[in-house]
This record gives structure tokens, C-alpha cells and sequence, in this order.
């Protein structure tokens, strides 16, 4: 038997039942193929050491398991890619079998979970002011050349669809 | 000019370390340069064995966005 370690990053900005419809979901993957799970555990929210599809944080989850065919590896790793809400995985091969962890010994390392959604909505909205400022500064143009209304319009139009 | 031989030991030698895991980011932030790039071995004095361990480690850290690839023009 072999013990693999899969560690997938989830969108943060998940819900507490999103996510565990995702771990429901592959532990139904895991039952269809018959592969044993060991521990499968939400790690916690840790800061990423870089942005991920423009996301500072993510939600770590650990899964440790048994399995002795090659194929379910390459199955279950397009399970998780096809999943939109996983932003990341890695499965590393354990040289020893994993210890079984209870609950109790689950330590979710959060680091700073309430402050994570603030900082990233703020980042958000000094963005999007940045974007009005200058939408802004383009109108004043445009109301300066009164005669060209109609490119204006066309220009505006543009805008619009960038 | 008469050079100092201090000599430096592996880390993971002294304390008694075999195996190295990529979730011990703490552990494996003491052998990357502020750059985050990996030290080299004469500098960190890791014995040949642990160094292969340890870069294998550190990249796969890197995979999954625990450490940087690198920290140039970033925050933090």
C-alpha cells in the first residue's frame, strides 16, 4: 500500500457549507473508487506567499489517504481541477503512514480570519475608485470638445466594453 | 590575512532531524535568503544528504504557495 498526502487550496471566499459540499463531494469520489481516506481536514486559512487568481488568502484543507492504483491518482486529480473553487493541489507520496487524527487534534491555524475579507475588500474598492478617477478625468475631456459628440459617444461606448 | 576556520554544522544534524516536511514552513524559512532564494550549502554548512531533502522540500512548499518563488517588488 501506498499513503499519499493531497493539499488543495479553496476559494476563501467560501461559505463554511460550500466548503464542505466540496469535501462531501470527494469523499464521494474516494467511496466510488473504493480508495481508503485516512484524514481529510481543513488545515486553515493561511496567507498565500503569492497571489493566486487575485486571491491574498486561502482555505488549506489536507486529505491523507491509501491506494494502490496509479489510475485514481490521475482521476482524482482532475476531479479537483475541474472544481472551480480549487485553486491549487498538490498529492506528495508519504514514505510512512500517516497518524489518524481526531478532531480534538485538529488545530485549524487561522492566520488573522477575520481581518482577511476587510483588507481584501479594501483593496478592492481603492481599485475600483482608481478606475472611477480616471473614467472621470476622460469625461472632462470629452466635455471640453463639445463638437465631437458623436466620437465621444463611440468612446464612451469602448470604455464600456473594456 | 589569516582566515577564521569556524566551522559550520548541519542543522538538521545537530537536532536530531531525518525527515523534513514541506507544511514546516518555520523550519524551512531558516535556509532561504530574503529574496527567497534557497542558501547554498556552504553557506548553511547542511550535510549533502539533508540539502537534497531540503530543496525538494522548500519546492514543493513552493507549489502550493506556502513559501514565495520570489519576494522582489512584492509586499511584505
Amino acid at each position: 500500500m501506498r499513503y499519499y498526502e493531497t493539499m488543495y487550496i479553496v476559494n476563501p471566499s467560501l461559505e463554511e457549507g460550500q466548503l464542505n459540499k466540496i469535501i462531501e463531494t470527494l469523499n464521494e469520489e474516494f467511496e466510488k473508487n473504493k480508495v481508503k481516506v485516512i484524514n481529510h481536514y481543513v488545515w486553515g486559512k493561511k496567507r498565500l506567499a503569492y497571489p493566486i487568481q487575485n486571491h491574498k488568502y486561502g482555505n488549506y484543507i489536507i486529505i491523507h489517504f491509501e491506494s494502490e492504483e496509479r489510475k485514481f491518482l490521475i482521476n482524482f486529480g482532475m476531479v479537483l481541477k475541474l472544481n472551480e473553487s480549487v485553486m491549487r493541489y498538490q498529492t506528495v507520496r508519504l514514505n510512512k503512514q500517516p497518524d489518524v487524527l481526531e478532531l480534538r487534534d485538529v488545530i485549524v491555524e487561522n492566520e488573522m480570519p477575520d481581518s482577511n475579507q476587510i483588507t481584501e475588500e479594501q483593496d478592492n474598492t481603492s481599485e475600483e475608485s482608481d478606475s472611477d478617477n480616471e473614467v472621470s478625468l476622460k469625461e472632462n475631456d470629452q466635455e471640453e470638445t463639445e463638437d465631437e459628440d458623436v466620437k465621444s459617444d463611440q468612446s464612451e461606448e469602448k470604455e464600456d466594453l473594456r | 590575512m589569516a582566515l577564521i576556520n569556524k566551522k559550520k554544522y548541519c542543522y538538521f544534524k545537530e537536532n536530531q532531524i531525518t525527515e523534513i516536511d514541506y507544511k514546516d514552513v518555520k523550519l524551512l524559512r531558516r535556509f532561504i535568503t530574503d529574496q527567497g532564494k534557497i542558501m547554498p550549502r556552504r553557506v548553511t554548512g547542511t550535510s549533502a544528504k539533508m540539502h537534497r531533502k531540503l530543496v525538494k522540500e522548500i519546492k514543493r512548499a513552493r507549489n502550493i504557495a506556502l513559501m514565495p518563488f520570489t519576494k522582489v517588488n512584492q509586499e511584505g
